[in-house]
């Protein structure tokens, strides 16, 4: 569903001159699973997922979604995907059915179609009691559920994450989460950047820990563990990340 | 207070500022470099405020057998006088016989109207005989009859609300009084005046306007300017709300990871905008004709002084103008959201206002300049054709306006197109659209230029060579003094076009890139267009010919122009051939080249498709040429240079074609050759061009060419392999 091979993504940059923000990343996602990219900031996962919502351009390397190349058929992946990050927020002037509604329309879903669907997701995502709160009155919890609206209700079969629980509090967390996993049970191929661990552990299938644009390793919660002998997934990203910082050093 | 803290607050706030490099370039560089625009535009807009010559018809015999001459024969030329050096240009008309004065007078402001001439100036034959039979007076020979009170005078037949008309009304005027006041010291010298006639001559005006357009001219300059001002900040601020708000509310990413399309972005962008830049210039319109046709009215009543100096109100007329304004609109409101795109902030959105402002303000102050009237020429500039156009409406000269608005809407839709591609390409930008904060500071910038070269220039460094190109050419221009013999122009042109042009370009691709011959463009080029190059100028020349013919036909070149260029006329005819070549074919075709098609054109090919470098490349090659009539020639031939460029992937063979075409202009007009291609020219209009069929036979042929060019070639990358580098030492 989400195919990235050895993608490849540069910066100028006044200081360093180019930068690699992300330097040969390869991963699969299937339908039904979800994919989690952890890393501490600056590993490169926001560019690796703003190429996936065609926002950013590989420099090299091949990205397909849902079947569609990002490059040659930008129009046809962002159709596939619902895309929620802490960068994309919501209209200050528009209420929550008008945003989600408003998305709807913009797919080109029918007004029976967008009926149906939209009451679903309202209810799915417990919107019904401020339906007609404008953005600007929203608490953070409401934004973050019209976010997963306005992104889910053309009914996707990609989803992307990217550090959508950042400034939420444990309970918005939690019910984010519980969102997520929802959606997985629909079959959808969902992509989840983070830098929580207890995040990962609860929701992630498979998990590639990214350091510095490149993956360090890939593999189900039990494979890591099993493979860097470590019980704690938190552990084992702090050794991996001082491994990494050490062979810089001596290099 | 403590001084040490508000040091430490004041150097970190200052550093802040530093940082941001739009700061930078909004405070110090965008003054230091506006004025020379300006200066560059106001050039060009010469043009149009020179004085142009006056076409007068004078009807009726002027020729007093012992009186002073109104006219005198040494100032006929050909079949008509011209008079006030070169300024009017009088063609005497034989009064009709048995015609009274209301009938020419009549007859006369049909072909006004028309736009025959200028002005008209009627002698009628009473004037004559009232004139002799005054000096048989004087002489005693006569005695003083009829009472005096009506005198037979000329009359001037004038339009008031042209002011091509006007100007012609005072020059005719002017030349009356002097003639007046000739005969009156000729009679004075012959005898005692009889009292009543101390002006033996007295003239009078007629004006054709129409009475509401008459003296509106006031408001007819002031309103345009007022909408103009009012549909740019009334595009402006929703622009920079509806892109650089929704960049920093974080809604432009949500936006752009939707199913629309970036051009459907922008369109929809750009309608939102234009409503709210109409409202507003609605808003204003109805405003003013309200107040003035209520309250002007009641400040000013017919009579009152301020009503004699500012003129009528032109009343509920002015809401025609509604009609204009969609154009404009449509243009100003594409160019802020293009500006608007651009900017990371609100804050930084707000910065762009002022440079569009000094952009469309003196293109507006057209409308206010004597002399400058809506026709095919003016009507085609953005922005001028619009305020002129408003400006006509107001005047109630629906004519006028009717037969020029299609222009002026076509030309507006043009600059509309341009800049929703300048916004739709910015929406695909993403260091336009994720910019981040990012700290700035000029040794880094430097070391990383140096450090960090590109293989070939950005097209941030071909925008950078093309202005600095325009900086150095507007200062080179004012401040070079005419060559006194051509051996200086030779010397002087070639100095000037070298340091001016070819060294920013040949210094840049030297300094900060890695393949200076590739950043040049200096290849081996594709044999085809290779050999195609030598073949198409002696093609092309008949058809260029043409269109400079076509182009003096739009925009006629004022007579200050012509003379100042005739001593440079007579100095490349004095001069050998070879030293001409020299200065005006083999280096400009070498260092224009090296800029506009090497550096300049690769530059921008990085950054946009190769059409809009073209585009591009040879706008900035056509407002290099100080001259409008020459910058509208060289941006067509540019467009031809630079897709050759393209083609061939090698400068060489536009380098090959420019000095040929140039060589060409030269040689053909030589008399000599001249004379040689006597089968092949005709006259047009007193200038000799190519007959139309070998125009048309040649560019024929010149269009096949390209086709098999086109047909043939691929479109080169610059960054494609450049092992086959041509040395050129």
């Amino acid at each position: 569903m989400i195919v990235v091979d050895n993608l490849c993504k540069n910066y100028p940059d006044l200081e360093q001159g180019e930068v690699k923000a992300v330097a040969g990343v390869s991963f699969q996602c299937e339908p039904g699973e979800i994919y989690g990219l952890l890393g501490p900031n600056g590993a490169g996962k926001t560019t690796v997922l703003r190429t996936l919502a065609t926002l950013l351009k590989p420099t090299s390397g091949k990205v397909t979604v849902a079947g569609y190349d990002v490059e040659t058929e930008a129009e046809m992946v962002r159709r596939s995907i619902g895309f929620v990050s802490n960068n994309t927020s919501n209209y200050d002037r528009m209420s929550a059915r008008e945003m989600v509604e408003f998305f709807g329309r913009l797919h080109g879903m029918s007004e029976e179609e967008l009926r149906e669907r939209a009451e679903l997701v309202y209810r799915q995502l417990q919107m019904k009691g401020f339906l007609e709160v404008t953005g600007g009155k929203m608490s953070t919890g409401m934004k973050q559920k019209v976010s997963i609206a306005r992104a889910i209700i053309h009914n996707p079969p990609v989803l992307i994450f990217d550090e959508a629980t950042v400034g939420l509090d444990v309970l918005v967390g939690r019910s984010l989460q519980n969102t997520v996993l929802n959606l997985r049970e629909q079959g959808k191929c969902i992509l989840y950047s983070t830098h929580h661990m207890n995040e990962v552990e609860r929701v992630c299938d498979q998990v590639a820990i990214m350091y510095k644009g490149r993956i360090l390793c890939e593999g189900t919660q039990e494979e890591l563990r099993e493979q860097f002998d470590k019980v704690e997934l938190e552990d084992l990203f702090f050794d991996l990340i001082e491994q990494q910082m050490g062979l810089e050093c001596e290099a | 207070m403590n001084w040490r803290n508000i040091k430490r607050l004041f150097v970190r706030e200052l550093l802040g500022q530093l940082r941001d490099r739009r700061t930078i370039f909004t405070t110090v560089m965008l003054p230091v470099m506006i004025y020379p625009v300006l200066g560059l535009v106001m050039m060009q807009a010469v043009q149009f405020m020179s004085e142009n010559s006056s076409k007068l018809v004078v009807v009726g015999g002027f020729q007093y057998e012992g009186l002073p001459e109104l006219l005198t024969d040494e100032q006929m030329e050909d079949d008509q006088y011209v008079v006030n050096e070169s300024l009017l240009e009088i063609l005497p008309e034989p009064y009709p016989e048995h015609a009274t004065l209301e009938g020419v007078k009549e007859s006369l402001q049909q072909r006004l109207d028309s736009k025959e001439f200028d002005a008209a100036l009627i002698l009628p034959p009473e004037l004559g005989e009232y004139l002799s039979y005054l000096e048989k007076v004087v002489r005693g020979e006569a005695e003083l009859q009829q009472p005096l009170e009506e005198l037979p005078g000329p009359v001037i037949v004038y339009n008031s609300v042209a002011d091509k008309s006007k100007i012609a009304r005072s020059r005719i005027a002017g030349l009356l009084e002097v003639w007046e006041e000739e005969v009156r010291d000729y009679l004075f010298e012959l005898g005692e005046l009889p009292l009543g006639v101390a002006t033996p001559i007295v003239f009078e005006a007629e004006d054709i306007a129409p009475e509401e357009s008459q003296a509106a001219e006031f408001w007819a300059s002031l309103i345009p300017i007022m909408l103009l001002l009012w549909t740019l900040s009334g595009a402006f601020y929703p622009a920079v709300d509806l892109c650089a708000g929704e960049k920093e509310r974080g809604t432009l990413e949500t936006l752009l990871c939707g199913p629309a399309k970036r051009v459907e972005i922008v369109t929809g962008k750009l309608l939102t905008v234009m409503v709210f830049s109409f409202a507003t210039s609605l808003a204003n319109l109805v405003s003013i004709a309200f107040t003035g046709v209520f309250m002007v009215a009641r400040v000013m009543p017919v009579g009152s002084e301020l009503h004699a100096k500012l003129g009528v109100f032109p009343g509920w007329s002015i809401l025609w103008s509604l009609v204009v304004l969609v154009p404009l609109v449509a243009m100003f409101s594409a160019l802020a959201l293009a500006a608007a795109t651009f900017a990371r902030s609100s804050k930084e959105g707000q910065y762009y206002m002022m440079p569009l402002l000094m952009l469309a303000l003196p293109l507006s102050m057209i409308s206010v300049m004597p002399n400058v009237e809506l026709d095919l020429g003016t009507s085609l500039i953005p922005i001028s054709g619009s305020a002129l156009l408003l400006r006509s409406l107001v005047q109630s000269q629906f004519d006028v306006a009717i037969r020029y608005a299609l222009p002026v809407m076509a030309s507006s839709a043009f600059c509309c197109y341009l800049a929703v591609r300048w916004a739709t390409f910015q929406f695909n930008s993403e260091a336009v659209l994720f910019r981040e904060s990012e700290k700035w500071d000029v040794r880094l910038w430097l070391r990383q230029l140096i450090k960090n070269k590109p293989l070939l220039p950005t097209g941030g460094m071909a925008i950078f060579v093309a202005i600095s190109i325009l900086m150095l050419r507007y200062a080179a221009n004012v401040t070079a003094t005419a060559p006194q013999s051509w051996q200086g122009f030779v010397t002087d042109n070639s100095i000037a076009l070298i340091l001016t042009v070819g060294l920013p370009a040949i210094l840049v691709a030297w300094i900060f890139t890695r393949s200076p011959l590739g950043s040049l463009k200096l290849k081996k080029p594709d044999g085809l267009v290779m050999m195609s190059a030598v073949i198409l100028p002696f093609l092309l020349h008949p058809v260029i010919a043409w269109m400079g013919v076509g182009i003096e036909q739009m925009y006629p070149i004022s007579p200050n122009v012509k003379a100042a260029t005739a001593p440079l006329q007579q100095m490349m005819v004095d001069a050998p051939g070879w030293a001409m070549l020299l200065a005006i074919a083999v280096v400009p075709g070498i260092f224009e080249e090296l800029a506009f098609r090497g550096i300049i054109l690769t530059g921008l090919q990085k950054n946009t498709k190769a059409s809009s470098a073209i585009f591009v490349s040879a706008a900035f090659f056509g407002i290099t040429h100080g001259i409008l009539q020459q910058s509208i020639n060289a941006f067509a031939i540019g467009l031809l240079l630079g897709y050759i460029a393209v083609r061939a992937g090698s400068l060489l063979p536009t380098i090959v074609m420019h000095i040929l075409h140039n060589g060409i202009v030269y040689f053909v007009a030589l008399d000599v050759v001249h004379e040689q291609l006597d089968g092949l020219m005709t006259e047009y209009e007193g200038q000799p061009v190519y007959s139309p069929v070998v125009a048309a036979v040649s560019g024929l042929l010149a269009v096949a060419l390209l086709f098999v060019i086109h047909a043939k070639t691929r479109p080169v990358r610059p960054e494609l392999p450049s092992e086959q580098t041509v040395d050129v030492e």
